[in-house]
């Protein structure tokens, strides 16, 4: 099989927003009403789910798109991702965020006004400010671990939708 | 100092170059079919994709840049590294995120998908090629300090014959910088740093021998009519500057013994703090004979040395002008990265979140490798006795040299690489701001595909020779300050509205840019009436300048936050935000 390049037309809403029934009712679990009929007059996940029930047979692969919103199909952690998904993982990411900025100001602190204590040797072997620098950096590498772990836990895909 | 070039050296690193841009065209070549398109986009590994993360990000301001400060005043240099690592926890946990979930791959999209305003294109494309423009300079000077040690050539024509062969390179075909060329050069980079740290610690500590054990100041002198003396004589292959950076004395535990043998990574840094380095400074005077550059060496101890003060002396004196500018330069790193418009896209263009993470994982645990790999390498140049007076830039090669010539003309040629594909990428990157941003959009010309191709091109040679002419009127900076000063603007311009676009729905889009044009011109004036700018660029007195200390962010980014609240809240509030998708 070729290549081919296939544009799916979805409806981009404007102001005042109206949708159909039929449509609202795939986003039942969604809370808000105002993000609710966005997403139906949308119509993405009708149009996606046309064009996926058409190509199947033809066996085309779906196309991994980082676009969340593509309905519950070939990627399941981007149609697990709901609204409330996302949410949580922004958050960690700000907690995690706020902790760093706690430990690189630290450092910032400690340099302008006990730049006496960097000069210490804590461990016998190399001095607190290579020290102190040296975990930031590997500090940065463990909270990006932690962050991906804990993004995996709330990214697990919830009971299917309609 | 003047350079003899080795043939073998010029070889190994044609062949490296070459092979490299043969390379990027093949499997540039290659992914235009349909299989090299299904590659990339989405079945490219995370652990490929991580170090390709590495490969974009490190550019040779990193490896020349650190070093060199690191090697001439010691701690300091180091602060960048913690600051261009700490900048990915804003990116990857600040913004990362929510631009995926306004279903956009870079802030200019993410800013201009919400209101889709004329305003807000042209400030993010003015924005984007002021930024462009500085992240450029660094990469034109690097090119050039790599050139000199290699080639003998002096450094003006090192920047030109780099700022020839990328406009060429970009105007005929464009380099392309998949991801498997990206990873090639990220692993190259930490692997060869790597070995150059190994042999570091294998030579253990020496004391210095040699010419650069003379202690005795050097003067070098530019004549009103150009000629170059070194020490009232006229500058020869026979008759030059010393090379510099010797230990001079080793801790008590080894009297008696010139060298420690290899030592252990922690050991290394234990037995240096207790150790005594020459380290070597200028002052610089005029008068009717010409310009003087007297270069002195100043004994230190390895514990002052290894703690912040080196190159910000207020730290340790109390001075105030030094400790905000200190505190200026963490939070620009800080916020920098974030900021950057091509840093991101990488992190869309896999499978899906959870191998975005995972590659960043990976793409983090390489650069801090790399950067903890930056404070060896340079305490190495430090003690090397190779160091060049004039040039912090140089100090990395020059070391590498001083091991084995094959080292140093293959980690010349990575390094040469990296600011090949750096420097083309960001041209392209403005050329393409110029043609599409800021003359269809913003000017309302309409363009015919062929018309824009060529209007990108013409901008591309615009931008060329500006990199090029700015290259050499830079080139006494250290190269990672001046991305340090490129980091500045692009927080001040950029990072309020980010920030401010994602979380807090009542911001307007001329608060948008009113905060991009401030804070870009803000940062801009200053870096440009810096004591710095002053002295080596202009040729100005330092007292002269206005600004108190040269790092910016301090100041122009809670400015460029104050400017968006402000103008936003006198502004009429957006329609309500509707996410798509």
């Amino acid at each position: 099989m070729k290549p081919f390049f296939l544009a799916v037309w979805t409806h981009e809403p404007h102001d005042p927003i109206a949708s159909e029934e039929r449509h609202e009712k795939l986003h039942a679990g969604i809370a808000g009403r105002e993000e609710r009929t966005c997403r139906a007059n949308v119509t993405l996940r009708r149009a996606s789910a046309t064009v996926m029930l058409h190509s199947r047979p033809v066996g085309v692969r779906g196309n991994h798109q980082p676009e969340s919103g593509m309905p519950a199909h070939e990627s399941r952690s981007e149609s697990g991702k709901s609204a409330p998904a996302v949410t949580a993982s922004s958050r960690i990411g700000l907690t995690l965020f706020w902790i760093y900025v706690l430990l690189y100001g630290g450092f910032i602190g400690l340099v302008l006004f006990r730049p006496d204590l960097l000069s210490r040797r804590p461990f016998g072997g190399v001095n607190l400010a290579i020290a102190y620098g040296m975990g930031l950096i590997a500090g940065a590498f463990v909270l990006a671990i932690i962050y991906m772990a804990a993004c995996r836990v709330v990214e697990r895909p919830g009971p299917p939708r309609t | 100092m003047l350079y003899e070039s080795s043939p073998v050296a010029i070889a190994i690193f044609a062949a490296f170059v070459l092979g490299v841009i043969g390379l990027s065209f093949y499997l540039g070549r290659k992914g235009q079919s349909a299989q090299g398109y299904y590659a990339a986009h989405g079945e490219i590994h995370w652990f490929v994709n991580g170090i390709a993360f590495a490969g974009d990000y490190l550019s040779a301001a990193s490896f020349l840049g650190i070093c060199g400060m690191i090697a001439f005043n010691g701690y300091d240099g180091f602060l960048y590294s913690i600051g261009f690592l700490a900048g990915w926890i804003v990116a990857l946990f600040v913004i990362a995120e929510p631009i995926k979930a306004l279903g956009k791959f870079t802030f200019a999209d993410a800013l201009d998908s919400r209101f889709n305003s004329r305003g807000i294109k042209l400030a993010v494309a003015i924005s984007t090629l002021v930024v462009s423009i500085f992240y450029l300079i660094p990469q034109m000077v690097g090119a050039g300090d790599l050139i000199v040690p290699l080639l003998g050539l002096p450094h003006t024509i090192g920047v030109i014959l780099v700022g020839v062969a990328v406009t060429m390179i970009v105007v005929t075909a464009g380099m392309v910088s998949t991801t498997w060329v990206q990873f090639i050069k990220g692993s190259l980079l930490v692997l060869f740093c790597g070995i150059l740290a190994a042999m570091i610690l294998n030579r253990g500590l020496v004391v210095g021998s040699g010419p650069a054990a003379n202690l005795t100041p050097q003067v070098r002198t530019v004549t009103r009519d150009g000629a170059v003396l070194i020490d009232g004589v006229r500058q020869s292959k026979d008759h030059d500057l010393r090379p510099v950076g010797t230990l001079k004395a080793l801790p008590e535990r080894y009297v008696g013994k010139n060298a420690t043998g290899p030592l252990r990574p922690l050991e290394y840094l234990s037995v240096l703090e207790d150790s005594t380095i020459v380290t070597w400074s200028s002052t610089k005077h005029s008068d009717d004979a010409g310009t003087h550059t007297t270069f002195t060496p100043v004994e230190r101890k390895g514990s002052d040395l290894l703690k912040p003060g080196g190159y910000f002396r207020g730290l340790t004196t109390g001075k105030l002008a030094d400790r905000l500018d200190f505190a200026s330069l963490m939070l620009a790193l800080f916020c920098g990265t974030a900021s950057l418009p091509h840093i991101l896209i990488r992190y869309y263009t896999v499978k899906d979140a959870a191998a975005a993470r995972k590659s960043t994982v990976v793409g983090i645990a390489a650069i801090g490798a790399f950067y903890v790999l930056t404070l060896y390498l340079g305490l190495g140049a430090m003690t090397s006795g190779a160091l060049d007076p004039t040039s912090t830039n140089m100090a990395a090669p020059l070391l590498a040299k001083s091991f084995s010539t094959t080292l140093f003309a293959i980690i010349s040629a990575i390094a040469f690489t990296t600011v090949l594909g750096t420097v083309s990428g960001l041209i392209m990157a403005g050329s393409g701001a110029v043609a599409h941003d800021l003359v269809e959009n913003v000017c309302g010309i309409p363009l015919t595909d062929h018309e824009k191709v060529r209007c990108g091109k013409i901008a591309a040679v615009g931008l060329g020779i500006i990199a090029m002419v700015l290259g050499v009127l830079f080139r006494s900076f250290n190269v990672s300050f001046l991305v340090g000063w490129a980091f500045n603007i692009a927080a001040s311009a950029n990072l309020p509205s980010l920030v401010m676009l994602l979380f807090w729905p009542r911001t307007t889009k001329q608060g948008i840019v009113a905060a991009v044009t401030v804070g870009m011109l803000s940062s801009l004036a200053w870096i440009l009436l810096s004591a710095d700018t002053f002295e080596k660029v202009y040729g100005w007195s330092r007292e002269a300048s206005i600004v108190p200390f040269s790092q910016p962010g301090l100041v122009t980014i809670p400015l460029g936050f104050l400017v968006l609240v402000v103008v936003s809240l006198f502004t009429p509030p957006p329609t309500p935000v509707r996410r798509h998708g």
